[in-house]
């Protein structure tokens, strides 16, 4: 949990926001998400979302969704997940981890889920299909294994609600600046800036605030710079990978990761 | 304590304090107090017909190291449970410690997979424990009395009462069998081997056993039998069975051992006539005096009316009224005469002027020896078990009861000789304990405020109240009403949704954020439409004039029926029409209503998801009627299958988006089009076809459907006078089947849910979430769900692309898993061929769905008391199908 909570501060030291990149295990094999998520990493990522394979992922658009299908299909699901997070806690990267999963398969494993996670590196959750307040069984194991939860919030979300998941997320709070799944997408969609505004100013420090869904492009990153702690960047490596070459994917990646994240982009663009 | 058992102590001791802090006790509690009643462990002992057999799961101990007969895993467990079953085992036990013994709490889930109770074996010694095991699947709790010492033993008897479980309590010298039965233990195992020693000592078990049994003990031997000859001593002194683990798993095949055994054990003799455990709790109003009274009783449906005729009471009713109070309450609530320790001739003389073949006995310690001679002639025998010094003495005076004649057993609070009606409490705990082993009632200071609670605490088989029914010493029917009404409620929670959004444990709103809000606002939209009247004139106008409601009720010809009942004074068969409502099926009258709510909000864009196309074509259709835009998401696959049903929705103005993700059915078609309400919210309705979904949508379409049974109830009482025996409706999502059975939720008829059975039992052939799916979470609510191990679902299969769905509606969840309603399961072959039966029989071509129903329907009719009234929900017709069947 304090691990999470570190990592933004860092790069609030540095004055950018942190840089969350989200990698899909067993996106096309195990092997090849490991090198994904170990190149995301080391191009600067300060966060890593390791999104678990499902049959029917709902909240996300097809590039996501397609491949999440896919792996799930190829017998990938939260076993994959934990294998992806310990390997990348033996090869020494000491980055927060957040697992990324419907309900279902975290379900699957038992009441112990949070226990699991935790002991296989895991430092949050992130579970698209579960809202603030509706498994408190579930909020309460997690603080108690101290798997940091994550919980989002959208552009009708009120301001009592946002108290509400503000007291609920133990990591940050996920603002998704837009109605819709996942995607990357040209533009940043009217209001998100003022959205993510808004909910800063309501969660009052009391967990940092990232910003994701369809972000894809520098100008965004820098958008978005002056009121979120952090943004998420998932479909445009998803895509990234779907897209690469053999034994190409891990470059890319990391190429993506280094022109969204690193402060010498994000002041170029800015100036 | 020897060395290894302090290790397994201490480490038990450990789990249970890392597990306690991620749940709090009184979350566990209030988990438990609403599970579905547990499978009878004891029970199935006591009155096995032969010497029972409990068969163990588990993959080493400290005696005997690694064992051969069960690897790792759970398919494995499940595998051996399956054996075991086969091979005649009467109950199973499943070692949970991970230490030394291998074993987990998953295993329990897996063992569960076949329908005998389960035995959790651990060390327990926390109350935490006890009420854990419950909600991890388990029937009864091993506590051992060695580790248990002082009151420690009496609390965890208790506790595990509490949560509705047996508590099996293992003892291995005489001065543990004596703690144990001080403790109120009822169920006594006898190890024979030492723990501290690791010794085995028979003769010893079987000397503990004689002297358990004489105390009225069930009596289970663990631990040393082997052969069929240590079986047979076991039984001769007296053990109702025997738990066996090592000798049948240090084999290969340990279910093939367990088989042989079962083949050679003896037969007990004698049995007690247990009556049934009824499905819902049945009531009794005592106490009725006047025709105020019978009148009121039956208006709320109760089953009996208890007239009390012993004289000298204050309720008492002279004998010269009797028959006519039971006029008054004619075909309504079963009249019983009540005695208070009658002479025969009393009895006999009253049953015979009054013509009342129901009496109920009080104020007797033992039944009459009058009695065996007299109950032949009468078809109700209540016997009342006044409060017994201990559980055993109070089972064995129910035995004693059922034995001599009796049919029912009443546990009353008030002494033998003070009398009841005076609202004394019933012993609940000691209740709950005695009404696991046998269908007992309950009577003592219940009222319609309490009962409720009281029954889902102690679950009886039917309760009775008198003085908490009356007002200023008359008989209250509101009270009455109430107090009938409460009673009926579900235990778990199944028949009604919560301020959560659950029935029972299942439903729930597991949506992505940006669904949050507009869901809350569709549940405040759908509670103020459901109070508004011109919202209910409005939709019943159009029901009327638009979808042609009332569907008619049918009844199949007996010259269709009498091949398949056998006789002419069997079952009758009635279809409730709605392939008769406009478009063809049920749907419309759910898209009717809903597309009322989304005039309500405003909102001028509707889609929806459809899998036959029923539902499609039903939002469609409304859509039309209301001038409204209309998108229908269908897989590829479906509109491949179910073509003329496109063609009807593209007629009607509505844009169909073929779905190519995973197999193109009914499930992707769903994500698909909450993937568009995600996005398009602010403008859109989303008219979900079934009870499925996130709250409000499980509630809100139930209820839309519901009209179905309440048509059905009144048809019926109409035309026969009475709810019928037993309802059935196929299973999808369950939108038709929970419309018709919500009417009858508090009646006492079978509810019988028919899914899909596709080509068979293996994952991926079938669609059968209830009957062979586990609990998960898909598009919105926490349901039963076909899946991996992983969690992943699965694709379902079956020809009726209107049940190839791998969910289920959450209420059809919650009361299957309740027990209120029954699951079966129909082939694609069973369903085609019944469409054909339907056709040719009675010329109604009705569709695939329903015709799995049917199916169900025929097998089930040669076995159902003559003259049963069977109602099937004909939900759709046929048409769509041509394509398929011929």
């Amino acid at each position: 949990m304090a691990r999470v909570r570190a990592a933004f501060e860092a790069a609030a030291a540095a004055g950018r926001p942190a840089f969350i990149a989200y990698v899909l295990a067993g996106h096309r094999t195990e092997g090849e998400s490991l090198a994904v998520a170990a190149a995301a990493l080391a191009a600067g990522a300060d966060i890593l979302e390791i999104g678990v394979p499902f049959s029917d992922p709902l909240a996300d658009g097809p590039t996501i969704a397609d491949a999440s299908r896919a792996a799930a299909a190829a017998g990938m699901g939260l076993a994959s997940a934990l294998r992806l997070a310990a390997s990348l806690r033996d090869q020494g990267f000491t980055q927060p981890l957040l697992a990324m999963s419907y309900r279902n398969p975290v379900l699957a494993v038992g009441p112990g889920a949070p226990r699991t996670m935790v002991a296989a590196g895991f430092d949050g959750a992130i579970v698209p299909d579960l809202p603030a307040g509706e498994d408190l069984a579930f909020e309460r194991s997690s603080r108690q294994a101290g798997l940091a939860l994550c919980f989002l919030v959208g552009p009708n979300s009120d301001d009592a609600r946002v108290r509400t998941v503000a007291r609920a997320s133990t990591g940050f709070v996920y603002v998704v600046p837009r109605y819709g799944v996942t995607g990357a997408r040209q533009d940043l969609g009217a209001g998100a800036v003022d959205l993510v505004g808004r909910v800063r100013r309501i969660v009052d420090g009391r967990a940092p605030v990232a910003a994701g869904f369809g972000i894809s492009a520098p100008e965004h990153v820098v958008a978005l710079a002056p009121v979120a702690d952090g943004v998420v960047v998932g479909s445009l490596l998803v895509a990234a990978v779907t897209h690469a070459g053999p034994g190409e994917a891990p470059l890319r990646v990391g190429d993506e990761v280094r022109r969204l994240a690193s402060t010498d982009s994000y002041a170029k663009v800015g100036a | 304590m020897s060395g290894v058992l302090e290790q397994l102590v201490e480490a038990s001791r450990r789990r249970a304090a890392t597990d306690a802090r991620e749940t709090p006790l009184n979350d566990l509690q209030r988990q438990v107090a609403r599970m579905p009643t547990a499978r009878r462990f004891e029970a199935a002992l006591r009155y096995s017909p032969q010497f029972a057999i409990v068969a163990e799961l588990k993959r080493a101990s400290p005696s005997a190291g690694q064992l051969p007969g069960l690897g790792p895993g759970l398919e494995a467990a499940r595998a051996l449970a399956r054996g075991y079953a086969a091979a005649g085992a009467t109950a199973l036990s499943v070692l949970t410690e991970p230490t030394r013994f291998s074993g987990s709490d998953d295993d329990i889930a897996a063992a569960r997979g076949v329908d005998l109770p389960v035995l959790r074996k651990d060390f327990l010694v926390t109350p935490f424990q006890v009420l854990q095991s419950r909600t991890i699947g388990a029937d009864a709790v091993l506590l051992i009395a060695r580790i248990l010492p002082g009151e420690r033993l009496e609390t965890l008897i208790g506790e595990a009462a509490r949560a509705g479980m047996d508590a099996l309590v293992e003892v291995h010298d005489e001065s543990e069998l004596a703690r144990a039965l001080d403790a109120d233990a009822t169920l006594i195992g006898i190890n024979s081997r030492d723990l501290d020693t690791l010794d085995v000592d028979l003769p010893r078990a079987f000397r503990l056993a004689e002297a358990a049994r004489a105390a009225d003990a069930t009596v289970l031997l663990e631990s040393g039998l082997a052969t069929a000859e240590d079986v047979a001593r076991a039984a001769s002194a007296g053990a109702h069975g025997a738990l066996i683990g090592t000798s049948f798993l240090r084999h290969r095949d340990p279910a093939a051992r367990a088989k042989a055994l079962v083949g050679d054990v003896p037969t007990t003799g004698a049995r007690h006539r247990l009556p049934p455990f009824p499905v819902r709790t049945q009531v009794k109003v005592c106490g009725i005096r006047d025709s105020k009274g019978a009148v009121a009783a039956r208006l709320a449906g109760a089953d009996f009316a208890g007239i009390v005729v012993a004289q000298g009471t204050r309720r008492a009713v002279g004998p010269d009224r009797v028959a006519e109070l039971a006029a008054v309450l004619g075909d309504g609530p079963r009249p019983v005469l009540v005695f208070r320790a009658p002479d025969e001739k009393d009895v006999r003389d009253l049953v015979a002027a009054s013509r009342v073949r129901a009496i109920q006995l009080a104020g007797f310690e033992a039944p009459p020896e009058w009695l065996p001679a007299l109950a032949g002639d009468l078809d109700t025998v209540i016997g009342v078990v006044h409060p017994a010094p201990t559980t055993r003495a109070a089972l064995r005076r129910a035995e004693a009861w059922l034995a001599a004649g009796a049919t029912h057993v009443l546990l009353e609070g008030a002494d033998r000789v003070a009398g009841g009606g005076a609202g004394a409490e019933a012993p609940f705990d000691m209740a709950r304990r005695v009404g696991r082993m046998l269908p007992v009632g309950i009577a003592g200071g219940l009222n319609p405020q309490s009962v409720a609670e009281v029954v889902a605490r102690v679950r009886p088989a039917y309760v009775d109240a008198s003085s908490g029914l009356e007002r200023d010493g008359g008989s209250d029917p509101r009270r009455i009403a109430r107090f009938v009404h409460q009673a009926r409620r579900d235990p778990t929670g199944a028949d009604r949704v919560d301020r959560h959004g659950r029935f029972g444990a299942f439903g729930g709103r597991y949506v992505p954020e940006t669904l949050v809000a507009p869901l809350a606002e569709l549940d405040a939209t759908w509670r103020e439409a459901r109070r508004d009247a011109e919202f209910w004139r409005t939709l019943l106008q159009l029901q009327r004039d638009y979808v042609g409601r009332p569907t008619p009720l049918f009844e199949v010809p007996a010259r269709a029926l009498d091949e398949v009942r056998g006789a002419a004074d069997g079952a009758r068969l009635f279809l409730k029409r709605e392939d008769l409502a406009h478009t063809g099926a049920h749907k419309i009258n759910n898209a009717l209503g809903q597309a009322l709510l989304a005039l309500r909000l405003g909102k001028r864009r509707l889609i929806a998801e459809t899998g036959a196309g029923q539902h499609g074509v039903a939002t469609a259709t409304v859509a039309a009627l209301f001038g409204l835009e209309c998108v229908v998401y269908m897989g590829s696959t479906d509109i491949a299958r179910q073509r003329p049903n496109v063609e009807r929705m593209r007629l009607l103005g509505a844009e169909v988006r073929p779905v190519e993700s995973g197999n193109g059915t009914l499930r992707d078609a769903l994500n698909e089009a909450l993937r568009d309400w995600v996005a398009s919210v602010q403008t859109t309705f989303y008219v979900l076809g079934s009870a499925t979904g996130p709250h409000p949508y499980p509630e809100m379409v139930a209820e839309l459907q519901s009209i179905i049974g309440r048509e059905a109830r009144q048809q019926l009482v109409e035309r026969i006078g009475r709810p019928p025996d037993v309802c059935l409706a196929c299973v999808g999502g369950g939108s038709n089947a929970i419309g018709l059975f919500r009417a009858f939720l508090d009646t006492p008829a079978r509810l019988i849910g028919v899914e899909a059975g596709g080509r068979g039992d293996e994952l991926g052939e079938h669609a059968a979430s209830l009957g062979l799916g586990k609990p998960g979470v898909l598009h919105g609510a926490f349901t039963m769900l076909i899946q991996t191990e992983a969690g992943q679902v699965v694709e379902p299969h079956s020809i009726s692309a209107g049940l190839d769905y791998p969910g289920v509606g959450p209420q059809l969840a919650a009361l299957a898993a309740s027990g209120r309603m029954e699951v079966e399961r129909t082939t694609d072959v069973e369903a085609v061929a019944a469409l054909r039966w339907l056709t040719r029989e009675c010329g109604i071509l009705p569709a695939l769905e329903p015709s799995h129903a049917i199916a169900a329907a025929l097998r089930l009719i040669p076995d159902l008391p003559k003259k049963s009234i069977v109602v099937v929900n004909l939900s759709g017709r046929g048409d769509k199908d041509l394509e398929i069947v011929t």
